[in-house]
């Protein structure tokens, strides 16, 4: 007969152990004598790294999945909402310049694509300005939701901000007291391999040899079992992204009544560009460049100016600083190790791809957990197919930040746009959209990471031009896209005069909570 | 406006109250708070939901008595039409808060000075000793019953909130002028979810009174066509 997958070892804590933790765990409850035994084993030594404060809608889902109440993930994660990114000083580079990318879908998306109308009458307003109430909810920051609002539930679709460090510990204790993972402290000194180059077992210093069936490497850049032990090749990316170094730091907030952006802010800088995440108690503020076009002293002027616009200084707060190495494995499960998280690669933080990635990996592995050993090989195949494709979609989108900048006095953004360092697929879809706005058949999978939308805010929000054409000029289309204009318009009112102070809200799920219903 | 004051003898010695009811005292609403302790009298004549505080999000429990924010289909000029009226209703003018003297702390009667029902008209709060009058004895137990039924109240709303035996009620009712209205801010109780119950939990319930007033919940959902009654009778 051939052997049951049973045993689930995951080495390594942080977001990505404890959320792959926390979704198997989930999924596989049951009373069945031969259920999934999940354990986790981190190192009591080892600190996580802890990056990665901005999220993806799918946290709520992921969220949910786990069980775990929205109000004490708000509460004990210094949770904020986040409704999209805005992207200051990447189009000229100028103090004025700034775009959202909001993480609503265009008003109508599903039905119709407002971009050629909007490229033809744009009232003076931006894209997603045109086409989503969200720029103008954030420009006022305003919540995604009211205190009335079920747990989970939007009155707009929303994201999170979240104190990694203390996300880590939440989703720990929630796998732990409630979904029944074993949870291991202590160090890996060793693997053992079995007959056909599996890994039988773990050996660790102070709870001896671990067997497993299935070993999940949630180990961090260090990439124990899968980059390590397989060797499997790193396959940089840093050709087409050049940011490799990341200064970052907490910043306080002067009183307890400043405002909290709903948004993630990056403001791009002369090699790189800095991000600025609103918690409830506490400001993620760094600063991302490339060490080949600044030094590190200047990176941390920069980031000092910056936070001098908000009256802090540099000089009153350390910096953290973390060598990033962007690219990825070239495989993500190899004979019976799949790795989730920094093992499996990292890039840039600009559009919060780290835990995405971590949830959608975590969520491919929870449905198609091989039965048997011999169906292994199948779904690792399909796994790191789909995976593969990912990684180059978001490389791709990225880099479309970068590709489409006019800043022209420094060589970061110069090379940025050099077409030797920009993937042909990206190509590709430019030429396209010279001609046509992105739509839904511009790509293959159904689950996108990015879907058409995305580009679309980030495309004319950069200030690309697609040329006018003859198609989509019909009178339905036309009295459609004016339909969608007004109802974007009448919305805006809504949720302008309803929407509490994001702040205000986040203190008061403090007091009351949320209702489940 | 409000201007708060504990009751005093010699403050409030000659003082009168308006005890008619009408919508000039803010009584023309469509959702009374209400207490579990009531829910036997509601229910013959009006449906009590739990609705939520715009303020926290969190529940209460609401007699409804009318369709539009400002219809209370129970009041007709200054009479109420139902043999029970809310305590909510009745206390009138007097509310309860916390007192500090002598070094003790305790819960206290205040009257608004400032609401339109208080002045030289209505039933005198002291007689000519000094003494409480029979009507503000009654608002005395009134605002009694209040304080001591607000946490038993919420005790009962936390457990149907814990229990997950609480569910929206999408209301859609229409009168015989065609008109017709919608509402999705009501809740109730899921019956499935009482019934899906373990035997212990039924047991805990049964012994808090909870799983009693749980079923008045529910039962009072069938007051929704005889307030629609009422309704189309004023049309």
């Amino acid at each position: 007969m051939e052997k049951p997958v049973r045993r689930i070892v995951i080495v390594g804590g942080g977001s990505a152990g404890w959320i792959t933790a926390g979704t198997l765990a989930a999924k596989h409850r049951s009373d069945h004598p031969d259920r999934l035994s999940i354990t986790l084993v981190e190192s009591p030594n080892i600190p996580i790294i802890g990056v990665g404060e901005g999220t993806w809608p799918t946290m709520r889902t992921t969220l949910r999945r786990m069980g775990i109440s929205e109000t004490d993930f708000i509460r004990s994660c210094s949770a904020t909402f986040k409704q999209g990114a805005q992207f200051a000083r990447w189009v000229t580079g100028k103090p004025d310049d700034s775009y959202y990318h909001p993480l609503m879908l265009p008003q109508g998306f599903l039905d119709g694509n407002l971009a050629p109308h909007w490229l033809e009458e744009t009232q003076g307003l931006s894209f997603s300005a045109a086409v989503s109430p969200q720029d103008h909810v954030c420009d006022r920051s305003l919540a995604p939701k009211q205190i009335t609002t079920p747990e989970y539930a939007g009155v707009l679709n929303y994201a999170y901000h979240l104190d990694a460090g203390r996300f880590a510990d939440f989703v720990r204790d929630h796998c732990v007291r409630q979904l029944g993972v074993n949870h291991v402290l202590a160090d890996v000194t060793g693997l053992e391999a079995a007959e056909n180059g599996d890994i039988a077992a773990i050996e660790t210093e102070q709870a001896g040899r671990i067997e497993g069936d299935l070993f999940v490497d949630c180990t961090g850049f260090k990439s124990l079992l899968l980059g390590e032990h397989y060797g499997v090749p790193f396959k940089s990316c840093k050709d087409v992204l050049f940011i490799d170094t990341a200064l970052a730091v907490h910043t306080p907030y002067h009183t307890e009544t400043d405002p909290i952006a709903s948004h993630t802010i990056s403001t791009g800088q002369t090699a790189g560009w800095i991000w600025d995440i609103g918690l409830s108690t506490r400001r993620g503020v760094g600063h991302v460049y490339s060490s080949a076009h600044n030094d590190e002293d200047t990176a941390a002027r920069e980031l000092d100016a910056y936070l001098q616009q908000s009256g802090h200084s540099l000089d009153a707060l350390t910096y953290r600083k973390i060598n990033i190495n962007p690219g990825h494995r070239e495989r993500f499960w190899h004979k019976n190790v799949v790795a989730i998280g920094l093992s499996a690669g990292f890039l840039e933080p600009l559009e919060a791809s780290a835990l995405v990635l971590i949830e959608l990996s975590s969520l491919m592995l929870a449905e198609q957990m091989p039965t048997t050993r011999g169906a292994m090989d199948i779904v690792a195949k399909r796994f790191n197919a789909k995976f593969r494709y990912r990684w180059d979609r978001i490389i791709d989108f990225l880099k479309l930040h970068y590709v489409l900048s006019q800043r022209e006095e420094d060589a970061f953004w110069r090379d940025n746009k050099d077409p030797d360092t920009v993937p042909g697929s990206l190509n590709e879809l430019l030429t396209l959209w010279k001609d046509q706005p992105p739509w839904h058949d511009d790509f293959d999978h159904k689950d996108e990471v990015f879907p058409a939308a995305s580009y679309q805010y980030v495309l004319y929000g950069m200030g690309f031009q697609t040329r006018a054409s003859h198609l989509n000029a019909s009178s339905d289309a036309k009295a459609f896209a004016q339909q969608q204009f007004a109802e974007r318009r009448k919305v805006t009112d809504q949720m302008l005069a309803h929407l509490p102070d994001h702040r205000a809200l986040i203190e008061k799920i403090k007091v009351h909570g949320m209702q489940q219903i | 406006m409000s201007k708060l004051e504990f009751l005093d003898q010699n403050l409030h010695g000659q003082l009168r109250v308006d005890t008619r009811y009408g919508a000039e005292f803010g009584h023309a609403t469509h959702l009374v708070p209400v207490m579990a302790v009531e829910l036997p009298r509601l229910i013959a004549q009006c449906p009590v939901f739990l609705v939520k505080q715009p303020e926290t999000g969190e529940f209460l429990l609401a007699a409804m008595t009318g369709f539009g924010a400002e219809e209370n289909l129970f009041l007709e000029g200054e009479a109420w039409t139902a043999s029970y009226v809310p305590l909510h209703i009745r206390r009138g003018p007097f509310s309860v808060s916390q007192r500090e003297a002598e070094g003790q702390v305790f819960l206290a009667p205040q009257i608004n000075r400032e609401d339109s029902r208080v002045g030289t008209t209505g039933e005198a709060l002291f007689d000519a000793a000094g003494e409480a009058t029979p009507y503000l004895a009654e608002m005395n137990s009134v605002l009694a019953t209040l304080v001591d039924n607000g946490p038993k109240t919420k005790a009962l709303i936390q457990s149907i909130v814990d229990n997950q035996l609480i569910e929206i009620v999408k209301l859609d009712v229409s009168f015989k002028d065609g008109s017709r209205m919608r509402f999705d801010n009501l809740y109730s109780i899921k019956q499935d979810a009482v019934l899906g119950l373990p035997a212990h939990k039924l047991a805990e319930l049964n012994v808090s009174g909870h799983l009693r007033d749980t079923y008045f919940i529910l039962a009072s959902l069938s007051q929704v066509s005889n307030l629609i009654d009422r309704k189309n009778a004023s049309l």
